[in-house]
C-alpha cells in the first residue's frame, strides 16, 4: 500500500499525521504514550478510516 | 471549547508561536531530515502544495499577523539547522519569523528543554494554548493555559530578545 503524507505538524502540535493512501482511505499516524506525565486517551496507534468523498 | 485547529483557522488578528525544544519528533519530516543531513537537500514547500503554509498564506492575505520565536541552541542542533532552512517558505508565505539564541544552559538530563520556557500559542490576545512533549519530543497534546498574562508576558520578552530572521542569518554568517 502506498502511503503519501498530507503534512500535519507535530512540531506546531496540529498532529496527528495524516497519510492518504491509494486505495482510497486515509490512515492516522499518532504515538503510543507511555509517559505518565499527561493523560490522554487510549486508542490504537494507527487507525484507519474511508473518505466520504 | 474550540481547540488548537480551531483558533489557527480562525483567530481575527494574531497568532503568536513561542517554540523551545532543539529537536521535534515529527514523523512527517524523517524523511527530509535524513536528506537534509546527508546532503542539504529540502522539500520544495510552496502554498500549493502544503497545507501549512497556504493556511499562513491566506491569513498574511486578510491581514492577520502570525508571528513565531524561535529559541536556538548555540552551535545550532541538526534540526534548528534544518527547520531554519525550512522557515525561509515560511517567511516567504508571509509569516513572521524571529529567532532567538539560548545562552549555554545546562541540559535538564532526559528533557531536552533549555529554557525552562513552554512550548505555545497565543491567539488574539486572548487564549494561550500549551503544547505538551514528551521526553524524546514527541507531541503529545495542548493544554489551554489558565494565567493568559503569563504568555502575553512571555510572548513580549521572546519578541523584545529574539532577531529577524534575517538578521539572524547575517549574523550568524559573519
Amino acid at each position: 500500500m502506498k502511503l503519501t503524507p498530507i503534512r500535519g505538524a507535530c512540531r506546531d502540535g496540529t498532529c496527528p499525521t495524516i497519510y492518504a493512501t491509494d486505495r482510497g482511505t486515509v490512515v492516522v499516524q499518532g504515538y503510543t504514550v507511555t509517559d505518565a506525565d499527561v493523560t490522554v486517551p487510549e486508542g490504537r496507534p494507527w487507525s484507519r478510516f474511508r473518505l466520504s468523498c | 471549547m474550540p481547540d488548537l485547529s480551531w483558533w489557527l483557522q480562525n483567530f481575527q488578528r494574531s497568532a503568536f508561536r513561542l517554540e523551545c525544544l532543539p529537536e521535534y519528533k515529527v514523523p512527517q519530516e524523517e524523511e527530509w531530515l535524513a536528506a537534509f543531513k546527508r546532503d542539504g537537500s529540502l522539500p520544495d514547500l510552496t502554498p500549493e502544495n502544503d497545507s501549512w503554509l497556504k493556511l499562513v498564506r491566506t491569513h498574511a492575505q486578510h491581514g492577520c499577523s502570525m508571528r513565531r520565536v524561535r529559541i536556538v541552541s548555540h552551535p545550532l542542533t541538526d534540526y534548528e539547522r534544518f527547520e531554519l532552512a525550512l522557515f525561509s517558505a515560511s517567511v516567504k508565505a508571509g509569516e513572521d519569523i524571529r529567532i532567538a539564541g539560548s545562552s549555554p544552559v545546562s541540559t535538564v538530563a532526559g528533557e531536552g528543554r533549555r529554557t525552562g520556557l513552554p512550548d505555545f500559542w497565543l491567539f488574539d490576545d486572548e487564549v494561550a494554548i500549551v503544547l505538551r512533549y514528551d521526553r524524546e519530543a514527541r507531541f503529545l497534546g495542548t493544554e489551554q493555559a489558565k494565567d493568559l498574562v503569563t504568555y502575553q508576558r512571555m510572548r513580549d520578552l521572546a519578541l523584545s530578545r529574539s532577531l529577524e530572521m534575517s538578521a539572524y542569518t547575517a549574523r550568524a554568517a559573519r
